[in-house]
């Protein structure tokens, strides 16, 4: 169990690390630019990038510069050392480098006028003079900013109302960009930079790969112990046959308690008898094996001391059924019983009405249109009584059966109710067949129909196997009941035993 | 088996914690500022400043206004086309000296400082004359340059060799010339005035250059007109926008500058008849009692670097008729 556990877990690492590599490659992955703003300092009109920032994060890079409202903006690029020159003595905001992620780390250069230092350090001696200069300045501001469009200095420039772009590619050098608004009543420009970003997923490749080992680490584990245990199931076996049918018991018994489960598959049974249509040995058998079952089934179910199950009930009645029909076929039909009794659900069994000879061919149409598909299965079964055949036949066929058994004859091959067809014909027929055959249409034709198909479709093999095992006309008290005995242990597992069971018994067996 | 597991998750975990940390953000690294300064002007602003200043002189030169050539044309150049425009209005239509806008050679002063000079050779005009060096002069960083003068190179001048415009000329050490740009002026003028004696004035070529020739010759002319009416005296002074400098491949340089030679004339009891472009600048043709005529020539020298066994050779001038008084 640990190993399994380790397993799993190993399958779940992979998937997970495969996951997450493709999210680090897809919803994770970095945008495909990086983008930095500025905004210039209250009151200045210019930004200059410091020597190195333009190239910072990519060799390509776009300014994008917005001005307040309509006004006037500049962007101009030279050399480093050009634009600090032509800046000279203007306050500027200097963009250092990257604050963070998106925003630019800025320090605003103020002019250092040596005047003004020299009018401080007077200051304490002649205050209304630094006052002046003061005033001065104050009167000097009005002028209008600093325009540096159509300078010789700029290797390129771009100028634009409320905003402009210029892209660059690095060129060896200190390089700097100048962004201005211009015009008298220009306000702080905005500065925006983008870099492409050449977006690498250096987990893709590596988390799929390692998730993938781990994944098929797991999954080879896992198959690793699948296999060890089916292993380990089969060398034990022979314990388990042993057991199996300990087990196989109560499963058998179990089959019996669910009611409802139980008699859809008794239907198979039912079926048989329903195609067989009263067929004589068919429903004997199911009589006595249902006897045995039922008496199995009382052991561990306890006897009928509860309510009956439905399949109790069902086994009673065709124990009834049985007995009444063996003392009808013994007495008039030996040869019939005896034919039938190995077919087992053959139809050439008397119905149970114990309707004469003839009466009986009138079982046969049904049996006989139902043949269409049973045949093959009828004459299977029928020559080989062996438990083996059966078994393995027994598997395809009831299932094929118990469809149209479900239809046909839901109910046990004696139940009244279920007669429709089989008690039907066998009533009917009777009727017929003394009434010239030519009376009704389909059903007329019915005696030839089940005396043919005997002597057409099986006459050959019926023969055959009626020789190989010795039945003679008077046989059919001996058939009967060897098919009777047959039967017990073939229809038991029809009969609503699990399949798997006497399948399982019989593999066990061989 | 249980110790795998372990370290394959603690691995993995270690992998998503990496994962989940983004690269740090990068720091500039700009170049070091260069030992030497790059090239002032990049060869495309240098086509840009030029064409620019055409424009500017051909709108100029379309009205002879004097007054438009402002943002572009400074110093003894714009005294030269003034006094063009000025003998093109007073009749003399082949006055105005016409400047090609394309060039042959540049030449880029490598600084970061101001004023920068740059100078170009254009091409062979149309009228098959002699090309011409032309000074572009930035004063300042908020200044724009500007076309400072212009010579007409003498026949068979030899440019010095000079650095491509990409590379930018080096700054010149005016100490490391065989004259300082000023002592080249000085010398010159010192010639001019037939001081063969004067220092500097020896370090020129021996042999008369075309505009000494030419002053010479117009000095003789006058001296011929006035003879014994009247007395002449010729002056001749370094122009007062100094000189431009740039350097060389050599390590020397070539140095522009602007010299005004003033004549006077004074007569006694006569009259002396002009003609031609004097006449028309002064408005008469006829004087009586002085004569005053000025002079401005831009001059443009090979100077060698210093320790040279070369002279200061004269690469081209203009000389032109800037301003003539009389009574």
């Amino acid at each position: 169990m640990l190993q399994r556990a380790l397993a799993t877990l190993l399958c779940l690492l992979g998937v997970v690390a495969i996951s997450l590599a493709a999210a680090s490659a897809t919803v994770w992955r970095p945008s495909d630019t990086l983008v930095a703003q500025a905004q210039a300092a209250d009151g200045g009109t210019m930004v200059v990038t410091a020597p190195g920032v333009l190239d910072l994060a990519a060799d390509e890079v776009l300014v994008e510069a917005r001005a307040q409202g309509d006004q006037a903006v500049v962007i101009a690029l030279g050399r480093t050392s050009d634009v600090e020159a032509w800046v000279g003595e203007d306050a500027y905001t200097l963009v250092t480098g990257f604050a963070d992620a998106e925003v630019l780390r800025t320090e605003v250069v103020e002019p250092a006028p040596e005047e003004a230092e020299g009018d401080a350090e007077e200051t304490a001696a002649d205050a209304p003079e630094a006052e002046d200069s003061e005033a001065a300045e104050e009167d000097a501001e009005p002028r209008p900013a600093p325009d540096p469009a159509g300078s010789d200095l700029w290797v390129t420039e771009v100028g634009g109302v409320g905003e402009a772009e210029l892209s660059w590619t690095t060129e060896p050098g200190r390089w700097s960009v100048l962004v201005a608004t211009t015009g008298e009543d220009a306000g702080p420009p905005s500065v925006s930079l983008t870099w492409p970003q050449e977006v690498r997923t250096p987990w893709l490749v590596p988390g799929v790969a390692v998730g993938s080992v781990l994944l098929l680490a797991g999954i080879v584990w896992w198959a690793l112990l699948l296999l060890r245990a089916r292993r380990e199931a089969r060398r034990p076996a022979p314990i388990r046959v042993t057991s199996t049918p300990a087990g196989g018991l109560p499963l058998h018994v179990g089959t019996v308690t669910p009611l409802g489960g139980a008699p859809t598959r008794q239907s198979t049974s039912p079926q048989v008898e329903g195609v067989g249509s009263g067929g004589g040995p068919t429903t004997a058998a199911p009589a006595p094996l249902a006897g045995a079952a039922a008496a199995e089934a009382s052991g561990p179910d306890g006897p009928p001391t509860g309510p009956m199950t439905r399949r109790q009930i069902r086994e009673l009645e065709q124990r009834r059924a049985l007995e009444a029909r063996q003392a009808t076929s013994r007495g008039r039909r030996p040869a019939r019983g005896a034919e039938s009794a190995p077919t087992g659900q053959t139809p050439a069994v008397p119905p149970a009405g114990g309707p004469p000879a003839p009466a009986a061919p009138p079982a046969g149409p049904p049996s006989a249109s139902d043949a269409t598909t049973r045949p093959p299965g009828d004459r299977a079964d029928e020559p080989q009584p062996a438990a083996g055949w059966r078994g393995r036949l027994g598997r395809a066929l009831p299932a094929r059966r118990s469809e149209k058994a479900t239809a046909d004859s839901p109910g046990a091959p004696l139940a009244p109710g279920r007669a429709g067809r089989g008690a039907g014909g066998l009533t009917d027929r009777p009727g017929d067949a003394p009434g010239s055959g030519a009376a009704g249409t389909p059903p007329g034709p019915a005696p030839l129909t089940w005396s043919t198909r005997p002597q057409a479709g099986q006459s050959a093999s019926a023969d055959a196997w009626r020789k190989a095992w010795g039945f003679g006309p008077e046989g059919g008290a001996a058939g009967s009941a060897e098919d009777a005995e047959r039967s017990t242990k073939d229809p038991d597992p029809r009969d609503g035993s699990s399949r798997g069971r006497r399948d399982e018994d019989e593999g066990g067996a061989s | 088996m249980r110790t795998r597991p372990m370290t394959v998750t603690g691995a993995l975990a270690a992998g998503l914690l990496l994962v989940g940390c983004s690269t740090p953000l990068p720091e500039p690294e700009p170049e070091a500022a260069p030992a030497v300064p790059p090239p002032a002007l990049t060869a495309a602003q240098v086509e840009r400043i030029l064409e620019d200043v055409s424009t500017v002189v051909a709108e100029g030169d379309e009205v002879h206004d004097a007054g438009l050539l402002g943002p572009r044309v400074a110093g003894p150049a714009l005294d030269l086309r003034t006094a063009q425009y000025a003998e093109v209005e007073a009749g003399d239509e082949g006055a105005v000296t016409a400047i090609p806008e394309g060039t042959q050679t540049v030449v880029v002063p490598s600084t970061t400082q101001w004023p920068r000079t740059v100078m170009a050779v254009t091409e062979a005009p149309e009228d098959l004359r002699a090309p011409l060096l032309v000074t572009l002069v930035q004063d300042g960083p908020r200044s724009q340059f500007e076309l400072w003068s212009w010579v007409r190179l003498f026949p068979g001048a030899q440019m010095p060799p000079t650095n491509q415009p990409e590379l930018g000329s080096a700054e010149v050490d005016p100490e490391a010339l065989l004259l300082t740009p000023e002592a080249v002026l000085e010398g010159y003028v010192a010639l001019l005035d037939g001081d063969a004696e004067d220092e500097a004035a020896q370090a020129f070529d021996e042999e008369d250059d075309p505009l000494r020739a030419q002053i010479a010759a117009v000095r003789a002319g006058y001296e011929g007109l006035v003879v014994d009416k009247g007395t002449l005296t010729e002056t001749y002074e370094p122009g007062a926008d100094g000189v431009q400098v740039i350097g060389t491949a050599e390590g020397g340089a070539i140095v522009v500058g602007s010299v005004r030679t003033s004549t006077t004339i004074t007569l006694e009891d006569s009259t002396v008849n002009l003609g031609g472009e004097t006449a028309a600048l002064l408005g008469q043709e006829v004087v009586a009692a002085n004569l005053a005529i000025d002079w401005t020539s831009t001059v443009a020298f090979a100077v060698p670097p210093a320790g040279s066994e070369e002279p200061v050779r004269v690469l081209g001038a203009e000389h032109t008729l800037t301003e003539v008084t009389g009574e």
